[in-house]
């Protein structure tokens, strides 16, 4: 009797408290239905926007725009920075930035809370790497190819058309890439001093291989030193660094697949997706070949589990390389990065991948109080170079000054060491807007965007290029198979077990689980996109 | 990912618990209540109305809990059927579509299914048994500590850990088996004779240094309950005991374990609830997350982590929750039951 009443005063609560909790539910279902209207065409938007085509873009209407992006934030200065920001901004498109930079280690999570939660996103930061493909198939992002055409014709005057394809989903446009270097490729940097001390030639090293006396030499003389880091938690791995003999012999034969787990890949000389681990002789190759320099002591004791970057790693003293891009200049810049001067050896070829032209980009959120204007705003940036270089180096006179002479070029004010001292320095430049905008750095070669360019120019362009593999069908597989890349990969990129053991357990453990079903999977939605490309 | 549930504290339900066994202990209060009753409706409601004046004392000081249950775990309870549905953005959580039984596929599809089910449950067995005879050992310790100023430095060395946030732990652990400067490694391993050893490659040491973790982790915090259960006992029973000749043995085996035994039971059946959740900073931070540990240290709660960090996937999240839940609820009410089959008084409810 008692409980009875209990239970029958639990279920009177509950009772009252559904229409809040219908409420909420119903109020999420229309916001969304509303703001979600550029991808249904007509709705309220369009009218407005005609409106607006008769007479010019309609800005009278101040707007707050929510700009979120990722970097090392935050930053001592970055309510001056804004400041000035929005100062130019509410004079160019009647809008002000509400700006919301986000550390690395929060940003990812605080994103996915952002998107779920209806908040109010207007640009946003949204690479292929943090589940683009995934966002713009639940909504989270709006179509842009109506406002791109209306209010971006800056973008697409000034862009590549290539990078286009990056932000592109079923033919739809999500998401603007930065015009930056449009290819990638790696390479090694070492330090300067180390290499002179012993002579080291860094024009003579064509493949991994022939790094072996110089570790050699670097394990013997400089204890100090591991010859090269690697931390299998992060990225740091010399996947990146694909030079051995092998892989040189048919230099792009495998392609990895935007999107699939980082065992398939792509044979592009029979267009069948391949696994790495079982039929990939030049995976197979350097796999063995990092388990032996382990055992002889080259790669660092810890590498399957530190946290530790190769770049920290240096700063601090353990070891005299890192890994980075071999984009024009990138020796320079990551020298005033770092703190410590640099050299790099010959990076592999530049290769234009789906990954690659979408490694940074732009998002309008579908939250966007006002698409219209985000556009505009995004517009700007890849167009307006004082917007750009506000954003990416500050405030002139206080975090740089101009080179007198030389337009272009600017350097530190006097008595402040490093950027870092400056009190703005996100390295946010490569995500923002237009990159060939920025001013240059004293000691940065005059010709660096012309060289872009070059390197742009004379990319490799993949042959899977566009293709991104939609994991929903296997969604089951794919999270099955993602715990055992993780429990293995690391293993073999680091070269921390011997090569052979960790493969045929590796492998049987992939088959058990479901590795082919993923395979046919990606090689059918290939086979179908190829069929639709030509 | 999503762990609205883990938040709940249990320990307010000792709270009710005690309150309960104070009314008992106060024949009194209760009875004056339970008047041969009048059968109507009208009657029941009017008692209704009485004992809600009567206890409003005791109901006001019960409301706090009871709203912030309400709000941290009732009302999330809303958002189950997620595990059922393939979440959008656009259509919403109501409006998204159903996948049935599909977000819960992962959790079995998998060869290792076994291997992580075995090691939560086992780890989880192993730390609620010996978690709970070091903590009354402790507490029983602590409590013959005379000496005041002694007693609380004790209590502080072993509660201290237990403020530390298991990413900190992670660092200690590696401080003592980094391969190369880990303390273990470079001064101890030699007295033996051994060189180095990279104990993050060694899956067979971790069950022993994952245990001796979470030990000295949380014996500590654990045994402060049984501490003021100890205290609370009558020094009459011991001053009889000893007039009896009673040695301190027989005293503890005697006269404190037998009054500690409800709140024993009490919180095993409470950390039964959680036997398919585990402690997910000592098995994926503390281990670094090595993948050559995974064969003694993937748990459900890694499994799950590595699985959707990339797909991201609501839906399949929520239903990882659901499952350790819906398990967990089964175990609490057949603990519950079984406790209540051996000793009426124990059981919790």
């Amino acid at each position: 009797m008692k409980a009875a009443r209990k239970w029958g005063m639990a279920l009177a609560l509950l009772v009252a408290a559904m229409p809040v909790i219908a409420g909420c539910g119903n109020n999420n279902d229309s916001n969304s239905k509303a703001s979600e209207s550029p991808s249904g065409q007509p709705a309220a938007t369009s009218t407005s926007s005609g409106e607006a085509k008769a007479n010019g873009p309609d800005i009278s209407k101040f707007r707050k725009l929510k700009v979120y992006t990722v970097g090392n934030f935050p930053q001592p200065d970055s309510k001056a920075v804004v400041a000035e920001i929005n100062k130019y901004l509410k004079e160019k498109i009647n809008a002000e930035i509400d700006f919301q930079g986000l550390p690395w280690s929060s940003w990812a999570e605080k994103m996915v809370l952002a998107y779920q939660s209806g908040e109010q996103v207007d640009l946003t930061f949204a690479p292929n790497w943090a589940d683009f493909a995934n966002n713009v198939a639940k909504g989270a992002f709006l179509p842009l190819d109506d406002l791109l055409a209306k209010y971006g014709q800056g973008i697409t005057q000034s862009l590549d058309p290539r990078f286009l394809e990056g932000g592109t989903v079923d033919g739809k446009i999500y998401a603007i890439p930065t015009n930056k270097e449009i290819g990638e490729s790696h390479t090694i940097m070492l330090r300067k001093d180390i290499v002179d001390k012993y002579g080291f030639d860094v024009n003579s090293i064509q493949t991994l291989e022939d790094l072996e006396p110089w570790l050699e030499t670097i394990k013997e003389k400089e204890p100090a030193y591991a010859p090269i880091w690697l931390s299998g938690s992060g990225s740091d791995t010399l996947a990146y660094f694909d030079k051995t003999r092998e892989s040189m012999k048919e230099n792009f034969r495998y392609e990895l697949v935007a999107g699939a787990p980082a065992v398939i890949v792509l044979d592009t000389k029979t267009d069948k997706m391949v696994i790495s681990s079982m039929e990939s002789d030049t995976a197979i190759y350097r796999w063995k070949l990092y388990s032996d320099w382990f055992k002889k002591g080259y790669i660092n004791k810890d590498a399957a589990t530190t946290k530790t970057s190769a770049e920290d790693a240096l700063k601090a003293g353990k070891t005299w390389m890192k890994f980075g891009s071999d984009k024009p200049g990138s020796d320079k810049e990551d020298s005033s990065a770092t703190g410590v001067e640099l050299v790099k050896l010959k990076g592999n070829e530049p290769e234009i991948s789906t990954a690659s032209v979408s490694n940074s980009m732009m998002a309008i959120g579908r939250t966007s109080v006002d698409p219209e204007r985000t556009m505009m705003l995004l517009n700007l940036l890849h167009t307006d170079p004082y917007l750009v270089n506000l954003f990416d180096f500050g405030v002139e006179g206080k975090q740089y000054v101009k080179i007198e002479g030389k337009d272009n070029f600017i350097k530190l004010p006097d008595g402040v060491a490093t950027r870092t001292d400056t009190g703005w320095n996100p390295g946010i430049e490569w995500m923002i807007g237009n990159q060939t905008l920025t001013y240059l750095w004293d000691g940065e070669s005059a010709d660096k965007w012309q060289k872009f360019k070059e390197y742009n120019d004379s990319a490799h362009k993949v042959k899977s290029f566009g293709f991104n593999f939609n994991t929903d069908p296997v969604k089951t597989e794919v999270s099955v198979i993602s715990n055992i890349i993780k429990e293995y990969r690391p293993l073999l990129e680091t070269g921390s077990l011997d090569a052979d053991k960790v493969l045929a357990e590796y492998n049987s453990k992939l088959k058990a689980n479901g590795i082919e079903k993923i395979r046919t999977e990606a090689q059918k939605q290939y086979d179908e996109w190829k069929a639709k490309q030509s | 990912m999503e762990r609205t549930g883990r938040g709940c504290p249990y320990n307010e339900l000792i709270l009710i618990k005690k309150t309960r066994l104070h009314a008992m202990a106060n024949p009194s209060i209760v009875n004056s209540s339970t008047k041969p009753a009048p059968s109507s409706r009208q009657g029941s409601l009017v008692r209704l109305m009485r004992n809600i004046v009567r206890y409003r004392v005791l109901l006001l000081m019960l409301l706090p809990t009871t709203v912030v249950f309400f709000v941290n775990c009732y009302i999330p309870m809303f958002g189950v059927f997620i595990a059922f549905k393939n979440i959008n953005y656009v259509d919403g959580i109501l409006g998204s579509p159903w996948a049935g039984l599909d977000n819960f596929r992962f959790l079995f599809a998998t060869s290792d299914a076994m291997r992580v089910t075995v090691n939560t449950v086992g780890y989880n067995v192993v730390f609620i048994i010996t978690g709970l005879i070091l903590s009354v050992a402790i507490a029983i310790a602590v409590n013959e500590v005379r000496a005041k100023l002694a007693s609380k430095f004790y209590q502080t060395v072993m509660i201290m850990p237990n403020f530390l946030s298991m990413v900190v732990v992670s660092y200690i652990v590696y401080a003592f088996l980094h391969p190369e400067y880990g303390f273990l490694v470079k001064y101890v391993l030699p007295l033996f004779g051994h060189s180095s050893v990279n104990a993050y490659m060694h899956p067979q040491a971790w069950p022993y240094i994952l245990w001796l973790t979470k030990m000295w982790h949380s014996v500590g915090i654990g045994s402060i309950i049984y501490l003021a259960a100890i205290t609370g006992i009558s020094e009459e029973l011991y001053e009889a005991a000893v007039m009896d000749g009673a040695s301190k043995w027989q005293q503890v085996t005697r006269i404190t374990l037998p009054l500690l035994t409800p709140v024993m039971v009490i919180l095993t059946i409470l950390n039964l609830g959680g036997i398919f959740r585990s402690d997910f900073g000592l098995f994926y931070h503390v281990t670094l997350d090595s993948g050559a540990l995974r064969s003694t240290t993937d748990v459900i709660d890694t499994y799950v982590y590595r699985g959707l960090i990339q797909l991201n996937d609501l839906g399949m999240s929520s239903a990882a929750n659901f499952y350790q839940s819906i398990v967990g609820f089964f175990l609490v009410i057949g603990a519950n039951s079984l406790a209540r089959k051996l000793n009426r008084d124990t059981a919790l409810f």
